[in-house]
């Protein structure tokens, strides 16, 4: 079953099944831990009508003040307006205000929450922002509890933050040796809990951070999420994509699919995404199917992922940027660290009974601030001590364009 | 997928309530849609849909 067809009636009127009703009840209870006296606002694009409409009926059932606001994903002139106008006075509200955006395909209008907001205390404005509306994110991603999501995630920030390598593998082939430098590269936690001044990012679980170097090969068995509009199926587990990453950059490779490999010709040529800019661990045990859409989802499932492209820090401590990040996600997987003898199985991560760090980042995705329309001349300005120099595509032979004239693929 | 799918509808009280939601929020969503088009907004966009590292530093 496809996720959902969105934006339409669907045949037969609204189906909403006892699972799905049960992920709108557990976003309410376990992650929002919705009060009496809250207030809520849930902004919505089109395409995800139907959903929000569940969710602010639910709010409405348990007599809960709830507004629902229409946007245009990624630019809206007339969004600030309409927000700003179903906002209450701070003073009118006893609870919090609780901001809830829903969007299938991207993250808008950040800077325009965040500036309308300002007014409210940081600890009494909750903003939760989903990417990926989908049937299975309520009857699926959302079935396990933030509280249970940071436990884990808590474990894995506990062994992995000290150390320095790592050696990751997958029940699919992959064989990744992995150095890690703290000091230097940021640790991201997504686990779905809300702390003053940052938005929450669903669906949740996950930790992330950027690999001080990367060598091996890996293979993609579960599903591929891109940062682009693409209708393409997600899935990759009837035809996986392998690998090989040389000093940090894919050097080649291989899926039996000629249509994913067209895509990743595109991805990894056209659009310059070849260095690994992140390595993420999923952490979301309710996932272990791959769904056709291309989401976030299928980045939380318990296993490895390899962000290609865009790093998950800023493009000064890395020294590049790049527009596209592609992950390409592993089925489940296992990380040897600091050459111990035991390995940390994502599969199996415990829950840890310590409080989650709080030197690690909330957010994992964010607005394009603006940057809508791609194109190969826009991708992958190299930041250098003269400031940002812009990518100059060179004309290969065979139509593709190159970053620089010594390309790794 | 099918796996996930667990067709087992909600309680009549629940599908009405929503029901009811989902027809206003058509409702909201053809009016709103029909304002942007005589505006000339455009609805549909493509390209780049979100960036991983602008965020904000968490207090």
């Amino acid at each position: 079953m496809r996720g959902l067809v969105v934006g339409q009636q669907r045949q037969g009127g609204v189906v909403l099944t006892k699972s799905a009703w049960k992920g709108v009840q557990s976003l309410l209870d376990s992650y929002f831990k919705v009060r009496d006296d809250d207030y809520v606002i849930v902004v919505y694009a089109s395409k995800t009508l139907e959903h929000a409409s569940w969710v602010s009926a639910a709010l409405r059932m348990r007599g809960i003040p709830v507004k629902k606001v229409w946007m245009i994903p990624l630019r809206d002139p007339e969004f600030t307006r309409r927000f700003g106008a179903a906002l209450p006075k701070p003073s009118a509200i006893r609870g919090r205000l609780i901001v809830l955006t829903f969007e299938r395909d991207s993250l808008s209008h950040d800077s325009q929450i965040r500036a309308e907001l300002s007014e409210f205390d940081a600890d009494r404005r909750m903003v939760f922002r989903v990417i990926s509306t989908c049937d299975e994110l309520f009857t699926v991603a959302l079935q396990e509890s933030p509280d249970e999501l940071s436990a884990k995630n808590a474990t894995i920030l506990e062994l992995l933050v000290p150390s320095k390598a790592l050696r990751v593998t997958t029940p699919g082939g992959s064989d990744l040796s992995i150095t890690v430098d703290t000091r230097k590269h940021r640790w991201i936690s997504n686990r779905g809990v809300w702390r003053p001044g940052s938005f929450v990012i669903l669906p949740a679980g996950e930790v992330a951070t950027f690999p001080a170097s990367i060598e091996g090969k890996f293979v993609a068995d579960f599903a591929f999420n891109v940062n682009m509009m693409t209708d393409r199926d997600a899935r990759l587990d009837s035809h996986p994509v392998t690998v090989w990453i040389e000093n940090n950059r894919a050097v080649k490779y291989e899926c039996a699919n000629s249509d994913v490999m067209s895509f990743l010709n595109e991805c990894f040529y056209s659009y310059c995404a070849y260095t690994v800019g992140e390595v993420g661990f999923g952490t979301n045990g309710s996932i272990q199917t791959p769904i056709s859409l291309n989401s976030h989802i299928n980045e939380r499932h318990p296993g490895v992922h390899l962000g290609f492209g865009q790093s998950n820090q800023a493009p000064s401590v890395v020294g590049y940027d790049c527009n596209i990040h592609l992950d390409l996600i592993a089925k489940g997987g296992m990380v040897w660290i600091d050459g111990g003898e035991v390995p940390l199985d994502l599969s199996k991560v415990s829950k840890s009974s310590k409080p989650h760090p709080t030197h690690t980042w909330d957010e994992d995705a964010g607005s394009s601030q603006g940057i809508t329309d791609l194109d190969v001349d826009d991708c992958c300005g190299i930041i250098t001590s003269e400031g940002l120099r812009l990518f100059e595509p060179t004309a290969r032979e065979d139509g593709m364009n190159r970053q620089d004239a010594n390309p790794p693929i | 997928m099918d796996e996930y799918a667990r067709e087992v509808p909600v309680d009549a009280d629940v599908m009405q309530a929503v029901q009811e939601e989902v027809s206003q929020s058509r409702s909201t969503v053809r009016e709103m849609e029909t304002d942007a088009a005589k505006k000339g907004i455009p609805l549909e966009l493509q390209g780049v849909r979100y960036r991983i590292y602008e965020t904000t530093i968490p207090k």
